[in-house]
């Protein structure tokens, strides 16, 4: 009882201190479990081989930090030269399907324009209905594109959803903006130019980082698409470090032919150097991010 | 007619499956399933090779061992391979990653020069990556030449007559010996490569020891414990003594080669095993239900290192580091492997390899595997000078240890990829780098027990070999034909060892196991058992 009202009668600077504490712990906890396995990719890509076996694999802090991870993986040229062609392909791509997307949305989102409601039931379509792996290599195949670049871009240029989005966004202009400017005397491409563009640079900053984030995550398509390893883009090759065939063929116990362990400071080098660009990228869109996410998803 | 949307979509489905279906199915005379026909195979002629330290039995599973690379290599191929032509193909990547592209690769450029060809080579990580690769190459009519499979592929006794040559007129009987090397790999490698009566492919063979339980013999020196046991109970015992959690130790880690070694212990086979052309699975004989028992015992009682149920991932560094004394899941090729690798940070690193005891009294058996990797095949041709080429190709990267075709194929160019310590060959940094392209997933002869500058370790391990050898126990069912398998091996294994971690894991009794077993029989289990009893007694090594 004397417990009981002593907590009803604790000031109003101690109840807020507890429940400031507490948010305080959870918060902190959330974060160490977002943040530790960040840190410890980045403390193993930078430990010597000794302290990573000896602790399992991972370590978070490096007692003796090496850059011989970081040397070994610029010397070979593998890594550099995919890094080059993931920013290539990420640059291009990003170009290519932003400025597709515009366009489709634009017409999309005009409700007299020609045949755009069937357009847009097939663009609908294709967000149910992805084709599959054979008839998407066949096409491809068909179109000549094996082994060319343009096959990591052309068959995934257009994403529906991101379609949706900036259609939602483009309805939501003013009728009355639009009709100012074809009074003077704007045609269509005008009026994308100089006035849906300009006044829609947040939904096209969200959707062209949805766009960059996925051409530079993408592997499959190279992965079916590409021959020539001098070809391939980051993630494939970090695909062929991190991936434990191992457990594939668990018949085999240390792969066969192996001259090397698997360096597993190596690993978290090119998991470094394969994640920094698109963390350089993202701050400057991020304040675009939930506005232009959310901007297009409510009518009204 | 009128079509609907839902009738639409039905019949788009329908025509796609049926042409997937059509593209992965065999042609009738290729027999797959019933496995009632089976052509000769190869003739066996050692190649003559250089001399090792210590001379094996490939036919015994002994294994030769060298202690340093021959002063003079021999070159054993004498005429050059190919034609200049490009050859194109697709192989596995190793664990180690992706190596540089062919321009950029000495090591590369000097097997072009050597076997006078353009290896146009795709490089893929095995497992799904690959499957996928395929399937789309085969779909896409774009396979190239060579192609390297798992022998888990899905419906491969089915894709391999379909879409790939059949070598038995170049291969079997004593055809094989136009290819000197490839004759010198043992007949039990070339039953992995025999399907509906063809041979579809070059197997990629190593020796056939595996589960070797390897042991820290400089931790358990200093314990003052010794690397021999004689029953089960001794095995508790040193389990007891080196478990450590407090000093971060533990006896063992990886539940499957634990599950082994008692499996070993307990006088469980390997995985099928055959008596009168009858065949039973390992799982359902009581020894295996011992083996169970006896291992999760050894869980609840803490001698198993918390991670041994996540895969094999870390086991390595677990091992090499001396978080665990012992581990179960390594090849005979282990040993050297670990000495190669680690002692430069672990110079206090030895191994011993420690021979299961006696089930029952005079009674040992060793688990081995078909030791067949994968296979090489031949896109399907009817140019029979392109496929003797191809093979010629082949024939030269599987040229055996100690010649100068092998420094070609392992080591890359003196002096870029590797320089000589005495007359071992060591790789460079650029040539750790550029042999992860992994020309020897070509084609390769069965690797010696090459153990560099350690005698003793060398004598550890041949007397070890020849310990156990005579009491090999490998599948049973390798070479042979299953619809079953085919279609639902890789469902019905993956339910078993998930049933199996259950039980050991003290998730599900071991009462269970019997229930498991029945369901896992009625599933498929009979009906592989069938095939498999009929594949037996049509193939020619019955």
């Amino acid at each position: 009882m004397t417990t009981l009202s002593r907590t009803r009668q604790s000031s109003p600077l101690a109840r807020r201190v507890w429940n400031g504490s507490w948010k305080s712990v959870v918060l902190v906890l959330s974060c160490l479990l977002v943040i530790i396995p960040f840190v410890s990719v980045v403390a193993t890509s930078f430990a010597d081989q000794r302290q990573i076996t000896e602790s399992g694999g991972f370590v978070l802090w490096p007692t003796h930090p090496s850059f011989a991870a970081y040397e070994a993986v610029l010397s070979g040229g593998v890594v550099l030269q995919s890094l080059a062609v993931s920013i290539g392909i990420t640059v291009v791509g990003t170009a290519i399907s932003v400025a597709s997307t515009i366009g489709l949305a634009y017409g999309l989102s005009r409700p007299n324009a020609l045949g755009h409601r069937p357009l847009l039931m097939i663009v609908l379509f294709t967000l149910l209905f992805a084709p599959g792996i054979i008839p998407s290599y066949l096409m491809v195949q068909y179109l000549g594109l094996l082994n060319t670049y343009w096959a990591l871009i052309i068959p995934v240029a257009i994403n529906a959803f991101n379609v949706i989005i900036m259609r939602s966004f483009f309805m939501d202009i003013p009728q009355e903006l639009l009709d100012a400017a074809r009074i003077d005397g704007a045609n269509d491409l005008q009026i994308l130019l100089r006035i849906v563009i300009p006044v829609s640079k947040a939904v096209i900053a969200v959707v062209a980082l949805f766009y960059a984030v996925a051409y530079w995550n993408s592997f499959f398509t190279a992965l079916l698409y590409i021959n020539d390893t001098s070809m391939w883009p980051v993630q494939l090759v970090v695909r062929t470090f991190v991936v434990d065939s191992t457990s594939v063929s668990a018949e085999v116990p240390v792969q066969p032919g192996q001259t090397t362990p698997p360096q597993q400071s190596l690993k978290m080098a090119i998991l470094v150097l394969s994640v920094i660009p698109i963390l350089c990228f993202y701050p400057f869109l991020q304040k675009h991010f939930s506005e232009g996410a959310l901007s297009g998803s409510i009518k009204g | 007619m009128q079509l609907d949307r839902r009738k639409f979509l039905g019949l788009s489905a329908a025509v796609g499956a049926t042409a997937l279906l059509a593209a992965c199915t065999p042609q009738q005379s290729a027999g797959s399933g019933g496995g009632s026909a089976f052509g000769n195979l190869p003739d066996y002629t050692p190649v003559n090779g250089p001399t090792p330290d210590i001379a094996g039995d490939l036919s015994k599973d002994i294994l030769d061992v060298f202690t340093k690379f021959p002063a003079n290599p021999p070159t054993l191929v004498s005429d050059v391979p190919g034609d200049g032509s490009e050859i194109t193909g697709v192989i596995f990547i190793s664990d180690a990653g992706a190596g540089p592209s062919m321009g950029n690769n000495a090591f590369w450029k000097n097997a072009n020069e050597q076997v006078n060809a353009k290896l146009n080579l795709t490089s893929i990580v095995q497992g799904q990556d690959s499957v996928t690769k395929v399937q789309s190459l085969i779909a896409g009519n774009d396979l190239p030449e060579l192609v390297q499979f798992d022998l888990k592929f899905p419906q491969l006794s089915g894709v391999l007559p379909a879409k790939f040559t059949d070598l038995t007129e170049f291969l079997a009987g004593d055809a094989v010996k136009e290819f000197p090397n490839l004759a010198g790999i043992p007949e039990q490698y070339w039953r992995g490569a025999s399907f509906g009566g063809g041979i579809y492919g070059i197997p990629l063979v190593f020796g056939r020891m595996n589960f070797v339980m390897q042991t820290r013999a400089d931790i358990f020196e200093k314990m003052g414990l010794t690397p021999s046991v004689s029953n089960k109970q001794d095995f508790l015992d040193l389990c007891a003594a080196l478990t450590q959690p407090s000093a971060n130790r533990w006896a063992i880690g990886n539940a499957r080669g634990t599950l082994n070694y008692a499996k070993e212990m307990h006088g469980a086979p390997s995985v099928w095993v055959q008596d009168a052309g009858k065949f039973t699975h390992t799982w359902e004989t009581d020894a295996f239900v011992d083996a169970l028992s006896y291992v999760r015992d050894m869980w609840s009682a803490g001698y198993m290192h918390p991670d041994s149920f996540a895969g094999n991932t870390s086991l390595e560094q677990l091992f090499a580091g001396g978080t665990i004394a012992m581990s179960g899941l390594s090849s005979i090729y282990d040993m050297p492997y670990y000495l190669e690798n680690y002692t430069k940070d672990f110079p206090e690193l030895r191994i011993a390899p420690m021979a299961p005891p006696e089930y029952e009294p005079g009674k040992t058996i060793k688990t081995g595997y078909p030791g067949v990797y994968s296979l090489m095949a031949i896109k399907k041709t009817s140019d029979k000078e392109r496929v003797r080429m191809l093979l010629r190709v082949l024939d030269w990267f599987a040229s055996p240890f100690g010649s100068t075709e092998y420094l070609a194929t392992r080591y890359g160019v003196e002096g870029v990829d590797y320089d000589l310590k005495g007359t071992d060959p060591i790789l460079t940094s650029q040539g750790i780098n550029e042999t992860k392209v992994q020309l020897q997933f070509l084609a390769r002869s069965v690797d010696p027990l090459y153990v560099a500058g350690r005698p003793e370790a060398a004598e550890t391990l041949d007397s070890y070999q020849r310990q156990v050898a005579p009491f090999l126990n490998v599948d049973a069912a390798f070479g042979l034909q299953s619809a079953t398998f085919d279609r639902k091996g890789a469902q019905l294994t993956a339910e078993m060892t998930d049933a199996q971690n259950a039980v050991l894991q003290g998730r599900r009794p071991v009462s269970d196991w019997k229930g498991i077993v029945a369901d896992w029989k009625k599933n498929g289990g009979d009906a592989m058992r069938g095939e498999y009893e009929k594949s037996f007694a049509a193939a020619p090594w019955n």
